[in-house]
């Protein structure tokens, strides 16, 4: 990179006993990050939140060939629950499997452990500083825990308070002006945005790049979004004021763009909390290949497995049925439910339209075996007419009853944790036409993004929208300027 | 790294044991079977595992090979590398300095510390694992050491005989000074070809006559011969391995020299080797004399020529020579004693008052120190009148003191006598004091003894030693005396003392030193031992004059058993004989 306004930031992290790096969305965080690993002495710890986010960062370290063992990569809440459980005395820590809420319990014990300095030999015989990175999405508690490493060892975090969008269901999320830069002093900032400028392997998008930044310096100041100025590459759909034409409009436009970005992938930003509201529309682009891009540990899919496991006779016939069509569409519950009535009155209503389901249904309603479920799951499925809009909903759901059949679990439930657990772990695939919130589609990238304004979006929301975006950027709004909520 | 703790059970004599040893010198004394040699033996299973180990029903305490053998070593000073947390780190424990005890998580007001442990049930396997109360029992795949760090925790040993080491044998000291074994390896190959070179070039004729014979038969019974039968030699069954190659002076294998000057060899270069390590050394003493023991104990303890480099090793020894223990300081020196299989080792430091009082002790009576029972004299007069004893029951036939493990010791006066009786009490050992009446010895000092157990022998009425011996002997005895006296003192010295007593006590004096039997009475015996007590020329205060007394009045014993001499010394002999 010739001119290079980032350089010097690789330095300066290594050097740093405590500072903060700002850097807004794809301006090379992450190759900055394993650029100061490189030039730093001794072994560094670098923590980020999830494994996608570890995922990409040992690759980008590989790719530098920086040797393995000058770093070690970890989420923070595997880190923070390796060593409260290893130290179980001093952290007070009493699980070794948290789920949800629980994991702040992990996060108090390792702050308590590190500060009452028993871990200290092993924090400064095993590192020589730390890197965190997406700062932006730590909780407070989390934050006590960096905060307490500091005390032993050099802390550079690196993140962007415009991208702190978080759901942490209660747990505040880290005040940067408040809780951060008081500790974590500002170090410097990346405003570059190198993943829009055009390199050797790829054509870049200027346009795209510039606008974002303008775009960055007035939501920082809590200013308007103004899409009269936009470049080519933004376009703008007016959203029908009246509720009754909005979904309609919607669809239109996503096919449209679909149409465009041929095989080039393409997201859909929804409503930032309601699920429903994007499962709606999942339902209705399904035909087109669209499925929604869900939270893990939805809560209606642990809620169906809950009531599918408890129910008995035909309670739970309905229930499989209202899952299957939660998650697809053509499913026919009640032409399927005459033909099952039919079937048991000894006659012969929709056989031929549903076949051996039928039979399957009563193994479902009379028997407890999750093997008929299963059955009964993929059958539809496999049916021509329906279309998977909730896929990652229905195969978790299939997964956990695969993994229950086979494996020693008690519960659904667990079972279903299990899987999510292991997804949490390998990392998602994201189809190529996806609808999702601005909480799950952080981190990624897309060629074409359309985003569908909703009141409850912040500009954090919006800032991470409008960045996930690599090619084009559609926006459906009731007018063409507006204020984001805060 | 330093081993801080160690924890035995079921281990040959040890049934239990409990020992926080020093962090540099650690010389184990103590009587046979009192399980010195198992307790290193016990540090080195734990510290240097190896695959294929199996033990035997006899390495169980009692033979009973139910109850697990179970060695826990706890070191601290661990390497930085041993802190990573992807090595050890998460298995750190924490180790209290002050109270000798060990918390199962670190702390920063503790040291951080690492647990070993050796397990051996009746499969007689060993298993060596990390060990700390976090590590669940039922763990079938506990953490280990890697083999590469297990090699920075190997004791080095310095056993009796020291040859093995003067060779490029396995673990030798020899082949951990060489830094590539890989070239090693080489250079034993190619003397294994140019062996077998040499041998095709020399005379095969011995050789000869059983190769065709093979080849005949062989084509009798159709065997395919290829090429023609001829004696080869074969490098593999010559077995030219690392061990076979050692050092040599000229032509002269160092194996050869004295068991001492090896040693001495050995020794120096184990702990030139470089890095802190843990050294066993078994009867430190063994084929030195005492100035070489002394020069190894120095640079033992300070063997760094390049300065600051490294810690002085952290050694254990055992020892049976008194030389060894004058060299030593009271923390370097620990005591063990077994009963009922509970081993309990204790510092002679640390049982001490104070660090002065232990360290008198060791210079003045190391003897004392290496003996099971050990009998206290008040002063020299008492020390040389029961060594005396000793030389005269063994001359009758008697067992000698040596032989029933007692020894005799200068107390140094009523008021030291007493507290090194508690001392040795406090360290284990076996205890009784032989002491003067005239000048008691301060209650409080002889209570405490009492209180632990040490035995007294006291002359009843209020006398001295000499005062007793003069009251309850033969006069014939008393006239012996006082010619040994004579010969000691002078005629006009003895005289002098014998008269100012008299002066004193406002008796006649006398003229010559006749004793005729008309001076036979109580009175006059006193006089004499007052006499022979007098501060500035006493004539029985040295170690080899009470000898001799001894000598004189031994052989009266039996006329006056119910003297209270004679009775004080038969009871003394009892104590002797238990």
């Amino acid at each position: 990179m010739r001119n290079d306004p980032d350089a010097g930031i690789a330095a300066l992290a290594a050097s740093v006993a405590r500072g903060s790096v700002v850097a807004a969305a794809g301006c090379g965080k992450t190759e900055q990050i394993a650029r100061a690993v490189q030039i730093t002495k001794g072994r560094r710890l670098i923590l980020t939140h999830t494994h996608a986010g570890v995922d990409v960062l040992r690759s980008r370290l590989k790719m530098h060939k920086v040797p393995s063992d000058k770093f070690r990569i970890d989420t923070i809440a595997g880190w923070c629950l390796r060593y409260a459980a290893s130290f179980p005395m001093r952290s007070g820590l009493s699980c070794d499997a948290p789920k949800d809420e629980e994991w702040n319990a992990v996060y108090k014990a390792t702050a308590k452990l590190i500060k009452c300095g028993a871990v200290k030999g092993v924090l400064v015989s095993s590192y020589s500083g730390v890197f965190v990175d997406e700062y932006q999405d730590c909780t407070g508690l989390q934050h006590q825990v960096i905060k307490a490493i500091a005390v032993h060892l050099p802390v550079c975090i690196f993140g962007d308070p415009l991208q702190a969008i978080f759901d942490f269901k209660g747990q505040k999320p880290v005040d940067w002006d408040a809780d951060v830069f008081p500790v974590f002093s500002k170090a410097g900032e990346m405003i570059t945005p190198w993943r829009w400028r055009k390199t050797e392997n790829k054509t870049g998008n200027d346009d795209l790049a510039d606008w974002l930044a303008e775009v960055r310096c007035t939501l920082e100041q809590g200013g308007a979004i103004d899409l009269t100025k936009r470049p080519g590459c933004v376009s703008w759909k007016q959203l029908p004021e009246d509720p009754r034409f909005r979904q309609g409009k919607i669809v239109g436009v996503c096919k449209s763009v679909m149409g465009k970005a041929k095989d080039a992938r393409l997201v859909v930003i929804g409503d930032p909390v309601k699920i429903s509201a994007r499962s709606a529309l999942a339902q209705q682009l399904a035909a087109a290949g669209f499925s929604n891009i869900e939270p893990l540990g939805c809560k209606q899919l642990y809620s169906f497995a809950k009531k599918i496991e408890a129910a008995t006779g035909h309670a739970r016939l309905e229930l499989v049925l209202d899952f299957i069509s939660a998650c697809m569409t053509q499913v026919e519950k009640p032409a399927f439910m005459n033909a099952m009535k039919s079937r048991q009155d000894g006659k012969k209503l929709g056989t031929a339209k549903f076949g051996d389901l039928v039979k399957i249904g009563i193994a479902v309603a009379e028997g407890t075996m999750d093997k008929s479920v299963l059955e009964l799951m993929q059958g539809f499925h496999a049916r021509e007419a329906t279309r998977l809009f909730r896929r990652e909903m229905f195969f978790a759901m299939r997964s956990a009853l695969q993994a229950k059949s086979t494996r020693q679990y008690d519960t659904l439930t667990d079972a279903l944790w299990d899987v999510q657990n292991r997804i949490r772990h390998t990392g998602r695939s994201i189809g190529k036409r996806s609808i999702g919130s601005t909480l799950l589609v952080k981190g990624l990238e897309f060629e074409h993004v359309v985003i569908i304004y909703a009141d409850n979006m912040s500009r954090k929301d919006w800032y991470v929208a409008l960045t996930r975006a690599t090619t084009s950027v559609t926006i459906l709004s009731p007018s063409e300027c507006f204020s984001p909520g805060a | 790294m330093r081993i801080v703790f160690v924890e035995i059970q079921n281990f040959r004599g040890i049934k239990k044991l409990e020992w926080a040893p020093a962090s540099a010198v650690n010389c184990l004394i103590g009587p046979g079977d009192s399980t010195k040699t198992t307790i290193l033996d016990a540090i080195e299973l734990a510290l240097n595992p190896r695959p294929y180990m199996l033990a035997d029903d006899s390495d169980f305490f009692d033979l009973d090979f139910n109850q697990p053998i179970k060695i826990i070593v706890t070191l601290a000073g661990l390497s930085s590398e041993f802190r990573l947390e992807d090595r050890y780190g998460m298995y750190l424990r924490g180790w209290n300095a002050q109270g000798n005890t060990i918390e199962d998580e670190p702390a920063e007001k503790l040291e951080d510390a690492l647990s070993l442990r050796v397990m051996i049930d009746k499969s007689l396997e060993a298993r060596w694992s990390i060990f700390n109360d976090r590590i669940s029992e039922e763990e079938s795949d506990p953490p280990t050491i890697r083999y590469k760090d297990s090699k920075q925790l190997a004791t080095t040993r310095l056993g009796p005989y020291a040859e093995r080491h003067l060779g490029w044998g396995r673990q030798s000291v020899l082949t951990r000074v060489s830094e590539s074994t890989d070239n090693i390896s080489l250079q034993l190959a190619e003397a294994g070809r140019a062996a077998r070179d040499a041998f095709r070039q020399g005379n095969q004729i011995v050789f000869k006559e059983a190769a065709s014979r093979a080849e005949q038969l062989g084509k009798k019974f159709s065997v395919p011969i290829r090429d023609k039968y001829v004696a080869e030699l074969d490098v593999q069954g010559v077995n030219i391995t690392a061990g076979g190659v050692s050092l040599h002076d000229g032509k002269l294998p160092l194996r050869r020299l004295g068991t001492g000057s090896s040693r001495l060899i050995v020794s120096a270069l184990q702990h030139d080797t470089g890095g802190s390590h843990i050294a066993r050394i078994d009867e430190i003493e063994h084929g030195l004399e005492p100035h070489r023991i002394a020069r190894l104990l120095k640079y033992l303890k300070h063997p760094a020529n390049d300065g600051d480099k490294a810690l002085p090793p952290q050694i254990f020894m055992t020892t049976h020579s008194p030389v060894v223990i004058r060299e030593l300081v009271a923390r370097d020196i620990f005591t063990v004693r077994s009963k009922a299989g509970i081993t309990e080792v204790r510092s002679v430091a640390a049982t001490a008052k104070d660090r002065d009082t232990a360290q008198r002790h060791l210079r003045g009576s190391p003897d004392a120190f290496l003996a099971q029972r050990v009998l206290v004299g008040e002063g020299r007069t008492e020390c040389g009148l029961l060594r005396g004893l000793d030389a005269w029951w063994n001359l009758k036939g008697e067992d000698s003191f040596a032989l029933r493990g007692v020894i005799a010791i200068n107390g140094g006066g009523n008021t030291t006598a007493p507290v090194i009786a508690e001392h040795l009490l406090d360290l284990g050992y076996d205890v009784a004091l032989l002491l003067d009446t005239d000048e008691p010895s301060p209650a409080v000092l002889t209570n405490s003894v009492r209180g632990k157990g040490g035995t007294f022998f006291e002359w009843p009425d209020t006398c001295s030693t000499e005062e007793r011996i003069f009251l309850d002997v033969p006069w014939n005895t008393v006239i012996a005396l006082v010619k040994f006296a004579e010969e000691c003192e002078g005629s006009e010295s003895a005289r002098a003392n014998i008269n100012n007593v008299c002066n004193k006590k406002s008796l006649p004096v006398i003229s010559d030193l006749a004793l005729p039997n008309s001076l036979d009475t109580d009175d006059f015996r006193r006089v004499l031992g007052m006499a022979a007590k007098n501060k500035n020329r006493p004539w029985f205060k040295e170690i080899t004059r009470g000898e001799r007394l001894a000598e004189i009045i031994a052989p009266c014993l039996d006329q006056i058993s119910g003297k209270p001499l004679a009775k004080t010394i038969s009871r003394l002999r009892r104590w002797i004989d238990a």
